[in-house]
């Protein structure tokens, strides 16, 4: 399969939070962050990301907007992985499936430290805790 | 898979124990409980069908939560050979748990949105 390449000038929005994604990146040379707006519109950054990162891949995932807006921080060069190669390498390469697993849960690692530093849960509201039927269906047996 | 059954207010692990395992709720129901400044907040309930501790198999970091059993419950054990056996037959299996742990991070965001997001 054929690899697509794209390069981003210093400073270029590569996505913004709430747009509807078709595709994952990976850094092939660069820097570009990745930034989150509070609830009053301010834009702060969450991570800075380099050579071999991978970022954009929680829409190819669950198929919701994106969660947050990328930028590059100076000229990067990245590799694009479209939907099709996406389900392609899900299916017949654990490897980037478990890169995949490694990229989210340190997201949600970074994100739960986060909130506990953060102010105290409000009542009755629920913060990691998600159902997942299907998984029942892959116990392996 | 290994099934274990737990009574009620029975821990089934702490925040900051070494994990090795993931958990499949079969029967019963759990409290996912974090301390903040020493005090127990809950922040989810798990039923039947629900899986939790999955972060433990994928990465090996201490447990995140306390989840404690709130009445008589009954649990199948997913250990990291069941999980590394699935992601090189079937990688694709391993899907739903990407979905779960997106939405969890998304949740996590909403949550931080609400908070203070720059800390």
């Amino acid at each position: 399969m054929n690899h697509h390449f794209i390069t981003f000038n210093k400073d270029e929005i590569i996505f913004l939070e709430g747009q509807p994604s078709h595709c994952a990146y990976i850094i092939e040379s660069g820097k570009i962050g990745i930034y989150r707006e509070d609830s009053s519109g301010n834009r702060f950054l969450v991570r800075k990301l380099s050579k071999n990162d991978l970022f954009g891949e929680m829409s190819l995932i669950d198929k919701y907007p994106r969660s947050a807006t990328a930028i590059a921080l100076k000229n990067t060069r990245c590799m694009i992985i479209e939907r099709s190669r996406f389900d392609y390498l899900t299916k017949f390469n654990p490897q980037f499936m478990v890169r995949l697993i490694k990229s989210l849960t340190e997201k949600l690692r970074t994100t739960i430290a986060k909130l506990n530093k953060a102010q105290p849960l409000r009542k009755n509201r629920v913060a990691i805790k998600t159902t997942v039927s299907d998984f029942y269906d892959i116990k392996g047996e | 898979m290994e099934t274990l059954y737990f009574e009620s207010r029975e821990v089934v692990f702490e925040t900051g124990n070494l994990s090795d395992c993931a958990y499949l709720v079969e029967e019963g129901k759990f409290e996912v409980s974090r301390l903040h400044n020493g005090r127990k907040q809950v922040i989810g309930i798990l039923k039947e069908k629900d899986i939790f501790g999955e972060m433990g198999i994928i990465d090996g970091q201490p447990r995140s939560a306390t989840v404690t059993a709130l009445e008589k419950s009954k649990v199948s054990l997913i250990t990291q050979e069941c999980f590394h056996s699935m992601k090189t037959t079937n990688p694709e299996a391993l899907m739903p748990l990407l979905q779960v742990l997106s939405a969890r991070i998304r949740d996590s965001f909403k949550l931080l949105n609400t908070q203070n997001p720059s800390i």
